[in-house]
């Protein structure tokens, strides 16, 4: 019994999950550090700043690490940006209007959360395919924020709550924190429970996941709550932070949250990535864009130099890979009501 | 803009190609082809003259899909000779091959679903008309897609889509498209495999009838009764090389196999015997499912494989896929171990312990890219928990482990992404998958599709055992040598109904084949 | 290639314009009227009838000659980015960039026009090359850089709506020469702008292409499988590549459109509209599968219309504008849930014959 190919080591190291880091992430870190050496080289401000700097784009990251799981089963949340808008503005109006600040974020997430189950009924039960399905409710969310927002969209939160946007421990800001604890759990979650096994499944076979007795309909749902909940706490981290909540914060997350997601090797098309990759990923873009930010580059040419290395990364990838990458995101990934559909 | 189009033939300026008359045929001389650093062709030399049928036979893996690629363009051999009626020729890309006459039917029918049956036979050489401003001809290629689907027998609408048709049908497409390309040589890889008889037989009509006219064909196999039927010359290659070439007067199943494998088979049902004892294992009553299947009533018990037999699209596969719950019956009862499973989700069904191996390995088979252990576990991860839902990694090795020793998986490919291994292989992967839930029952459906001759047999023996150590076993095969090797009982189907039970000596090849065609006859 | 042979399980029963959808001979004759009914073409246009008769029987107002004009010329735009993403869909491609293309070319002929007298001939001109400089680069971006179209439109997006806002530099365009005027909102016959006459031209100049031309049906070959395509000689690269182009050339001459009409344009033009996504939601409604190989274009620019006498129809009827998007949200779910998962139920041991 011959075996037609024998696969190199590289592939056979890549195949055992439990790896420790991926040549993907190797070339990462690289990235990563050639960015900081870059700007401790350049901005005096810099290493010194790095820390502090985080806080602008903790909130961000926090929205792509909830964007991958997601992702990973080759589908897409177009709304996290309007629902982290919605989110802020939820807490902001329930405190303005007396409620415990705390209490009105916690009802904040739980819209959050409900909105994900909304998106995931819709996709998962209505058969409607993420893409346009979340587009459309990101429609409706960009209006519901700005219905919210009113005239006058709160802001002046108590010192307490903002310290969660731009306070310290010791050297370390909050915000950081909380994204170290956000980024455990999600590695935890992928690499330790079944959870990221059958979203890489979900995304690699759909129809073979289902046959395997997986459980596609919640798995997908689940991806689809977790998103939701990521993008409200980047919302609520995002009004500590600008200490207002405004209806058009969150529009402008999507597109670097879903940079972050594929810089760090997540397949748009599903099936390959690890969320490791993302929180380097994460940083990456991050300090690039604050350190051009502070290096006294315009915030516009920012973004499009942040442009400019997601093509030339995903470019390198796809070149080296070889072959057209022709293909939209999974077609739709639940089930009307029994039968296949893969 | 000629650069961005296909090759197309304007029916205006241009007349109708004239039949090729081979003479000598195609030539392959010392034929070596490498991927990255494998060697899958080794020194191999061929002809394939005019008027014959010249078949490859070999396990999956021996080379003859790739040589058979090579020679129609889609590949390039890393070296060799080619020569067309004794003048070289290069085989630089599927496009050079097609002038020179050769096409290639390949396995996986090339299809473009949403055009239409005539563009599909069409495609690579659309018609258009006119010298000025050259637009598709639609009317002609109509017509002549009409008379092309005639001769290969497929009785179909020209402007129906293309997705629509079943994979026999597609066969038979990529049969007109040879046809249409007017090809001399053309290729056939492994075209029967999701066929039945009869379509079998009409394939080989339309090949007996190419024949006729003077084309030369290959035909690649390794189903020694097929191959025995229609060659005039039979070529085996092992590990890349022609280990034996006989002409057919010479050829017999013995020599093919050995040839194939280097050594001989034992028929599964030699092997095991199985024993029948208690009530049944899976009860299914009076299932209807409209459009798929109706009033289907059936038993399985512990110890006994029992076969499903039908052609294409009578409706097995949405039968078992009913059973375990992947689709929806309109009404009846499916029970299991006693207890009513009708309407359960997959999961819940799969838990209990009533399996099923899909027909389809790569579409709702195997995650290509993970490895063959977490392949093999896919199914079990909700138990491998321990505290606070964490997965136990260590026991999912071991049991991956043990489990691909049991179905003869060497420990090393363990880790390898299982696309790497060969077709077999994967099947007995997902075997694994199957037996880690430890079933009381399981529905295969079809068993041994593309698998080599080796893997075959043993898998086919493993069933033999598995129902031997209590297991049911509903096996549904378009084989019907496989149903007699494997089944105690075979229930055969027609128009999604249950005809005939056969039992005993009465599992014949041609029974079976009797009554899943709907003939009222009594078998012989 | 093996998800598309899921079409054979019945799936959407709605049919579209390429293939008759029974494969057996018989049959044709019966069932002409459920047929009709099932085109996404014909589905539209009687909702576009519905809705505008229902609103001008709520408002008379609503079919005066000044509301329809606008109604059309809104849908012009729409409608021309929308037929370059459709055939962009086809391949199994997406194209995000189209708004700030599309916004690049009104920034720059408008502010052309306003502060040097570009005249509209010129402005056409570079519209156009506008379109397929940057389209080119799209095509490019996938075709030689291997990057799924998503990412890649998704970094020109950012990229070329950068582009958009160093080119206003602060400034915008608040006012268009008057053959600009006469382009954008001039007609030919009454009710009947200019406009919407080249749109028609358009789209039948396009569905002919698709259905007539090798070119066009290589496309549609590309979209199918991929695989099939390259074996059977089509240049797969350059047909990909093209699309690309020709979705930034529409993408551009619709910025010209738009600016003429709304004599205004900003950096944030296209993109604040979000002509990307509406473009898209348009195509799906229309009929095109976003798993590629089938598009409508006739349905595409019908859905145009539709999406944008939805808009005008809110206005009507008093809803806040901030419900606009929230609207057309609803709007795009309500129609996408309608597309439904109809299963053809097949005959009883169809076999082999």
């Amino acid at each position: 019994m011959t075996e037609l190919r024998q696969p190199n080591r590289t592939q056979s190291r890549v195949a055992r999950l439990g790896t420790l880091v991926t040549p993907w992430e190797w070339s990462a870190l690289a990235l990563l550090f050639a960015v900081v050496i870059y700007f401790t080289v350049t901005s005096s401000f810099f290493s010194g700043q790095m820390l502090t700097m985080t806080e602008a784009f903790i909130a961000t990251g926090v929205i792509a690490l909830g964007l991958t799981p997601v992702i990973l089963t080759g589908g897409i949340d177009l709304s996290v940006g309007p629902l982290a808008s919605v989110s802020g503005l939820v807490m902001a109006t329930l405190w303005h209007g007396g409620m415990n600040i705390w209490l009105a974020s916690v009802v904040a997430l739980l819209v959050a959360l409900l909105i994900g189950l909304v998106n995931g009924v819709i996709i998962v039960y209505g058969g409607i395919q993420s893409l346009i399905a979340t587009l459309a409710i990101m429609f409706v969310l960009l209006s519901v924020a700005t219905a919210i927002a009113g005239t006058n969209p709160p802001y002046g939160f108590p010192s307490y709550f903002t310290a969660i946007g731009y306070g310290m421990v010791g050297p370390i800001p909050i915000q950081l924190i909380i994204f170290a604890v956000v980024a455990i759990v999600a590695v935890v979650g992928s690499t330790k429970m079944a959870f990221g096994r059958t979203l890489l499944m979900i995304g690699l076979n759909p129809g073979a996941a289902r046959y395997s007795g997986i459980r596609v309909n919640r798995q997908l749902m689940l991806a689809y709550l977790v998103c939701s909940f990521s993008a409200g706490l980047g919302g609520l981290l995002m009004a500590a932070y600008y200490n207002a909540a405004r209806s058009d914060l969150g529009n402008s997350l999507m597109l670097p949250a879903l940079t972050m997601v594929v810089l760090g090797g997540v397949d748009i098309f599903g099936g390959r990535g690890r969320v490791a990759g993302v929180i380097i990923a994460v940083f990456i873009l991050g300090w690039l864009t604050q350190g051009l930010l502070s290096n006294g580059v315009s915030p516009l040419t920012a973004s499009m130099i942040g442009a400019v290395v997601l093509l030339v990364v995903i470019g390198i990838k796809g070149v080296a890979s070889g072959g057209l990458h022709l293909g939209p995101l999974r077609k739709t990934q639940g089930t009307a009501s029994g039968g296949i559909h893969s | 803009m000629t650069r961005s189009t296909a090759p197309h033939i304007n029916t205006a300026s241009t007349p109708e190609p004239q039949h090729r008359r081979l003479r000598e045929g195609l030539t392959v001389v010392g034929a070596n082809m490498d991927f990255s650093s494998v060697r899958v062709l080794n020194d191999v030399s061929i002809t394939f003259k005019p008027g014959e049928v010249h078949t490859l036979m070999g396990e999956n893996g021996a080379g003859k899909s790739t040589l058979a690629k090579i020679l129609s363009g889609v590949y390039t051999a890393t070296s060799g000779d080619f020569s067309l009626d004794g003048a070289a020729i290069t085989l630089g890309s599927p496009r050079v091959a097609l002038r020179h006459g050769i096409y290639l039917v390949p396995q996986e029918p090339a299809l473009m679903p949403h055009l239409s049956v005539a563009e599909n036979v069409f495609l690579g050489a659309i018609l258009t008309r006119g010298r000025l401003i050259k637009h598709i001809d639609w009317k002609t290629m109509r017509k002549r897609a009409a008379e092309v689907l005639a001769i290969v027998g497929l009785d179909i609408d020209p402007d129906a889509a293309a997705g629509l048709l079943t994979i026999a049908q597609q066969q038979l497409l990529e049969c007109a498209r040879a046809l249409v390309h007017r090809a001399d040589v053309i290729f056939f890889d492994e075209p029967t495999s999701p066929l039945t008889d009869t379509e079998v037989a009409r394939l080989f009509v339309v090949i007996r009838d190419l024949r006729t006219q003077g084309c030369a064909l290959g035909f690649i196999s390794h189903r020694t009764d097929e191959v025995l039927d229609i060659s005039d010359r039979i070529t085996v290659l092992r590990d890349g090389r022609v280990v034996d070439s006989v002409d057919r007067s010479e050829a017999n199943e013995q020599r093919l196999i050995l040839a194939m494998l280097g050594h001989s088979l034992t028929p599964a049902k030699q092997i095991e015997q199985s024993r029948t004892e208690g009530g049944p294992v899976l009860s299914v009553r009076n299932l209807n499912s409209s459009g798929w299947f109706k009033d289907i009533s059936l038993d399985v018990h512990p110890g006994e494989v029992v076969g499903l037999a039908g052609l294409v699209g009578s409706g097995r596969t949405e039968l078992a896929e009913t059973i375990v719950g992947q689709r929806k019956a309109d009404s009846g009862k499916v029970t299991f171990l006693d207890k009513d499973i009708t309407g359960l989700s997959p999961a819940k069904v799969l838990h209990r312990g009533l399996t099923y191996l899909p027909e389809d390995r790569a579409k709702h088979g195997i995650f290509a890219d993970l490895s063959v252990q977490h392949n093999i576990t896919a199914s079990i991860l909700d138990s491998l928990h321990r505290k606070f839902g964490f997965l136990n990694q260590r026991s999912e090795r071991t049991l991956a482990t043990e489990m691909g020793d049991q179905v003869q998986l060497k420990p090393s490919w363990l880790l390898n992404p299982i696309r790497s291994l060969s077709g077999g292989n994967q099947q007995r992967a997902l075997f694994g998958r199957l037996l880690l839930n430890k079933p009381h029952a399981t529905i295969l459906d079809e068993p041994t599709r593309g698998v080599d001759a080796g893997a075959k047999a043993d898998i086919q023996q493993m069933i033999r055992r598995l129902a031997a150590e209590g297991l049911a076993v509903l096996v549904i095969s378009s084989e019907l040598e496989e149903l007699v090797q494997v089944c105690d009982r075979v229930l055969a189907i027609y128009e999604g109904r249950i005809v005939q039970e056969l039992t005993g000596k009465q599992v014949t090849r041609v029974a079976i084949g009797h009554h899943i065609v709907g003939s009222q006859a009594t078998h012989e | 290639m093996n998800d598309q042979l899921a079409v054979n399980h019945g799936s959407n029963v709605m049919d579209d314009s390429t293939a008759d959808a029974r494969p057996d001979k018989g049959n044709r004759r019966s069932k002409r009227w459920s047929d009709l009914l099932r085109l996404r073409e014909i589905q539209l246009t009687l909702l576009i009838v519905v809705i505008f008769f229902a609103m001008t029987a709520y408002r008379p107002g609503f079919a005066s000659q000044s509301n329809v004009e606008f109604l059309l010329l809104g849908s012009v735009v729409l409608g021309i980015v929308t037929i370059g993403q459709t055939i962009v869909i086809i391949t199994k491609g997406i194209d995000l960039s189209v708004a700030p293309i599309m916004g690049l070319s009104a920034v720059v002929t408008g502010m052309l026009a306003q502060q040097s007298g570009l005249p509209i001939t010129a402005a056409v001109g570079i519209a156009l090359a506008i379109g397929i400089v940057l389209g080119a680069i799209n095509g490019l971006l996938v075709v030689v850089g291997h990057i799924p179209p998503i990412i890649a439109t998704l970094g020109t997006f950012g990229l070329f709506g950068g582009f958009q806002f160093l080119v206003t530099n602060g400034a915008q365009v608040s006012s268009v020469p008057g053959d600009f005027n006469s382009f954008g909102n001039g007609e030919l016959v009454p009710w009947i702008p200019f406009q919407v006459v080249l749109l028609v031209l358009l789209t039948a100049a396009v569905t002919v292409v698709l259905r007539w031309t090798v070119f066009g049906r290589n496309v549609m070959a590309v979209g199918n499988n991929e695989s099939s395509a390259r074996i059977a000689g089509v240049r797969v690269r350059w047909v990909v590549f093209l699309t690309y182009v020709i979705s930034g050339c529409l993408a551009g001459f619709a910025g010209l459109v738009y600016v003429a009409h709304v004599a205004a344009a900003t950096a944030v033009t296209g993109t604040s509209d979000n002509y990307h996504l509406q473009s898209i939601a348009a195509a799906l409604i229309g009929g095109t599968l976003i798993s590629g190989g089938r598009g409508n274009v006739v349905g595409s620019v019908l859905a145009s219309l539709f999406l944008t006498l939805t808009l005008t129809s809110m206005v009507f009827l008093g809803i806040p504008a901030i419900w606009n998007y929230g609207g057309q949200g609803l709007l795009i779910l309500a129609a996408l849930s309608l597309e439904g998962r109809g299963r053809a139920s097949r005959p009883l041991g169809r076999g082999s014959r």
